[in-house]
């Protein structure tokens, strides 16, 4: 059998879905370029193993230019209000000052990889976006309207990163129509 | 939920020592150099790491 014998590589451990890494990168983007069209796929992983060796040799948000976002999704979705996945859903934000949120990324993303949200189906994946005097986590989901499951994955997510603070849920398509628009929900 | 492949955080921590390597295959592509610490930032594109 090819699972017995020394000398073999370790069995992987598989995760639930596969995710890929996005880096939009503010030095490549143009003024007149469309928005989005930075974004990039950089990695797709599958299993504990491939998500560590990727995090292991990129910058934790604390080390990245201000301006970059990145974006861990579920394979397939693309981390655009467009998507159709994304497109009538939303996100929670967690907000913290500079160099503050490479705990909370990561624990954002393990929790994420590991299916530790009651609600994961409904995910579609995190961002982190670096700016000059602040970093700020999402969570984006797919179905706005679902208030039960959004209400669970932001209540779990304050859980899982020990955040004591209030967070609200911003709809995709009132941050598109409305100049200043409000939270739908807050935990 | 259940039949999910689940992992704590804590386990999933257990292997983070381990897999210090960029997975096999992985090519840093221009443009995407200031995600990547020490070797690639900040330096040229082909310097060697």
């Amino acid at each position: 059998s090819a699972s017995v014998g020394a000398g073999l590589e370790p069995a992987l451990h598989p995760l639930e879905h596969s995710w890929t890494l996005w880096f939009d990168n503010p030095s490549g983007k143009s003024k007149t370029a469309a928005w989005g069209s930075s974004i990039r796929p950089i990695y797709t992983f599958s299993t504990v193993e491939d998500f560590w060796g990727l995090y292991n040799n990129i910058n934790h948000p604390s080390k990245l230019i201000p301006g970059t976002d990145l974006h861990c999704f579920k394979n397939k979705i693309e981390p655009k209000w467009e998507d159709p996945v994304c497109a009538n859903g939303g996100k929670w934000t967690i907000n913290c000052s500079r160099g503050k949120s490479d705990s909370l990324w990561l624990n954002t993303l393990l929790a994420m990889i590991g299916e530790q949200f009651e609600y994961g189906d409904e995910i579609c994946g995190a961002v982190v976006s670096v700016r000059g005097k602040q970093e700020r986590v999402a969570i984006w989901t797919k179905n706005a309207s679902n208030e039960a499951a959004q209400i669970s994955i932001g209540k779990q997510w304050k859980e899982i990163v020990d955040c004591k603070e209030q967070i609200g849920f911003l709809v995709h398509e009132d941050a598109k129509l409305e100049k200043q628009p409000k939270n739908r929900y807050s935990v | 939920v259940s039949g999910k492949k689940r992992y704590s955080r804590d386990f999933l921590l257990t292997f983070s020592q381990q897999y210090t390597d960029l997975p096999a295959g992985f090519q840093v592509e221009q443009g995407t150099e200031s995600l990547f610490g020490g070797g690639f930032g900040g330096r040229s594109f082909d310097q060697p790491h």
